[in-house]
């Protein structure tokens, strides 16, 4: 059984009143449907009605964990998550998986159609929503553990990465981290490419680059206090994501720092506005700006 | 259920549910022929099948009521007052922004359980509402109503096919077929025909009433809860579009409607004439 599936088995097994949701997508829950029994409903391929039967499960006291690919969740059932949990705020889970280059992590090369690269602006929008981007599972598992004191919907931005054992602070609830501890720049990130910028970092690090990595995992209220942190200690501030360059971390800076009057100088790597090819994820990384060698690029020469 | 049924009650408390939604078809109006389509309907659950007491505590077992049509909510919002789940003054307040009793439903209005008005999402939130009854091991019932016309929406379809595949056999579908929907005609648009053919084909238990005969109502209500099956049950209401005054009934320009003072009295006295108004 992989982590994801005994930690939610035990956390149902605790607390009967979470269950488990999925539009067919069971890559995370393969081995558990049958033991969650009645606490697991597969709505199959129905994106828009896994969100309304989950509303309707947490208006009456349940807390639901919704499953599926984030391309399909966001988008296609967008407006049942900003009417039937947004607007009441009704506490519940949203797990999208397969998102930014993500999608291919796994060496699918399901193209565009699957690609979630606007899921954080989509998500970003709806009133009462939390919006959270784990590392890797281990973040996810921590992310887990705090659902119970939800008061609105929460959407995590699934990572398919194993855990990247680093060293780490532990897990506080809203806030973000600092991962690496330098001076000079500081690189922002979160999700699956915070793994790229920490083999990045790697490399400045051998060429004695003093540099700063901030894990910016939760997206949604924003860790403002780390934001102020940054913006004090750093000239230069790269935000780096596998996101379209609208509505996610890079304009999340830039509002925090229009709205703090800051004039850092920002450096913003993304997918700018366009699909990746599909491939496996090192061969699609290599066809974005988002590859380890450009990114190192960029900063060592900035 | 009420096993003392009386068709003369019955009228007489239809008579004022209707009397009340002409007070909201003013001032900036309602869909007053959405809710004269299904109010036969609403007034007959809240009389004589719900257990308003347990509504108004929010027990948890009571029965769930849905009106994904939402643009009827002048009609719940009529029933509502006249069962006293809300009072009869709060719809004075009605389309005032010290409330919020608008064009479609809210939850912060007591009886209201979760809010509608986009098309094609009621159902999937009953199903949700349906599942919580079963994982709480309750024999309470959840009752959705739709409009003929939400039944162009796909993730209706979606649901239809879920709450089959779970047997879902305490969920009941009220189908209000006024064969009308915003502009147009549904067979005339999107034909929609054979409704009931379509939903027993999906699985489920197919019945159908006359949605403005007392009698009909009761009867296939009884139906519903005597004939307990292992599947989820539609009743599709054959009904008529602002059913009850002439100038409205049937009438494509009065889906919705705001009338003058003068138009309104008129309104009443038809009632009054149609219904005994004693």
């Amino acid at each position: 059984m992989e982590p994801y599936e005994s930690k939610i088995l035990a956390m149902v097994e605790k607390n009967k009143k979470i269950v488990v949701i999925t539009a067919e997508n069971r890559v995370s829950l393969r081995n558990i449907p049958k033991k969650l029994n009645q606490n697991f409903i597969d709505v199959g391929i129905s994106e828009q009605n896994l969100i309304g039967i989950g509303a309707g499960l947490a208006k009456l006291g349940f807390l639901p964990i919704m499953h599926g690919m984030s391309a399909f969740l966001t988008m296609r059932a967008f407006e049942f998550i900003r009417t039937d949990l947004g607007y009441p705020s009704l506490p519940s889970v949203i797990v999208g998986t397969f998102n930014g280059l993500s999608a291919t992590a796994n060496g699918t090369a399901n193209g565009p159609t699957h690609q979630a690269i606007e899921d954080i602006a989509l998500m970003r929008l709806v009133p009462n929503m939390t919006v959270v981007a784990p590392s890797d599972v281990s973040e996810t598992l921590e992310i887990l553990d705090n659902i119970s004191k939800l008061n609105g919907p929460l959407y995590i931005r699934d990572s398919n990465l194993g855990s990247m054992s680093i060293e780490r602070e532990p897990f506080v609830w809203g806030k973000n981290e600092c991962i690496v501890k330098g001076d000079d720049v500081a690189i922002l990130s979160y999700g699956t490419i915070l793994d790229v910028c920490l083999k990045v970092s790697k490399k400045l690090s051998q060429e004695s680059f003093s540099h700063s990595v901030y894990n910016m995992r939760f997206l949604k209220p924003m860790d403002r206090e780390i934001l102020h942190e940054i913006f004090s200690k750093f000239k230069k501030i790269f935000v780096i994501e596998d996101h379209i360059n609208m509505g996610a971390l890079g304009s999340i800076i830039k509002e925090f720092a229009w709205e703090n009057k800051k004039d850092n100088e920002i450096i913003f790597i993304n997918l700018r506005e366009s699909f990746f090819r599909p491939g496996n994820f090192n061969d699609a990384l290599q066809n974005t700006e988002l590859a380890a060698g450009k990114i190192y690029g960029k900063i060592i020469n900035s | 259920m009420n096993n003392n049924f009386k068709e003369i009650d019955f009228n007489n408390f239809l008579l004022s549910c209707k009397k009340n939604v002409l007070k909201m078809a003013k001032n900036g109006g309602c869909f007053i022929g959405s809710a004269f389509s299904c109010i036969d309907i609403l007034a007959y659950l809240y009389s004589n099948v719900f257990d308003i007491e347990k509504i108004k505590n929010m027990e948890k077992d009571r029965d769930i009521l849905i009106l994904s049509k939402g643009h009827a909510v002048a009609g719940l919002y009529a029933v509502l007052a006249q069962v006293g789940i809300i009072s009869k003054d709060r719809l004075k307040n009605y389309l005032t922004i010290k409330d919020d009793l608008y064009w479609h439903p809210n939850p912060n209005i007591p009886g209201i359980e979760f809010h509608s008005g986009s098309m094609g999402h009621g159902l999937a939130i009953g199903i949700g509402m349906a599942f919580a009854s079963k994982l709480n091991q309750i024999s309470n019932r959840v009752f959705v109503v739709l409009g003929d016309g939400e039944l162009n929406e796909g993730s209706i379809w979606e649901s239809v096919l879920i709450a089959n595949a779970y047997k879902l056999d305490n969920l009941t579908v009220i189908i209000d077929r006024n064969f009308r929907q915003a502009n147009l005609k549904t067979e005339e648009l999107i034909p929609l025909e054979s409704v009931q053919d379509k939903f027993s084909a999906f699985g489920w238990q197919t019945l159908s009433c006359n949605g403005h005969n007392i009698k009909d109502i009761h009867s296939v209500f009884e139906q519903n809860f005597e004939n307990v099956v292992d599947k989820p049950t539609v009743i599709i209401a054959n009904t008529t579009r602002g059913n009850g005054i002439p100038l409205i009934e049937d009438n494509p320009k009065y889906w919705f409607g705001d009338f003058n003072e003068k138009e309104l009295a008129e309104f009443n006295k038809i009632l009054d004439n149609e219904m005994g108004g004693n």
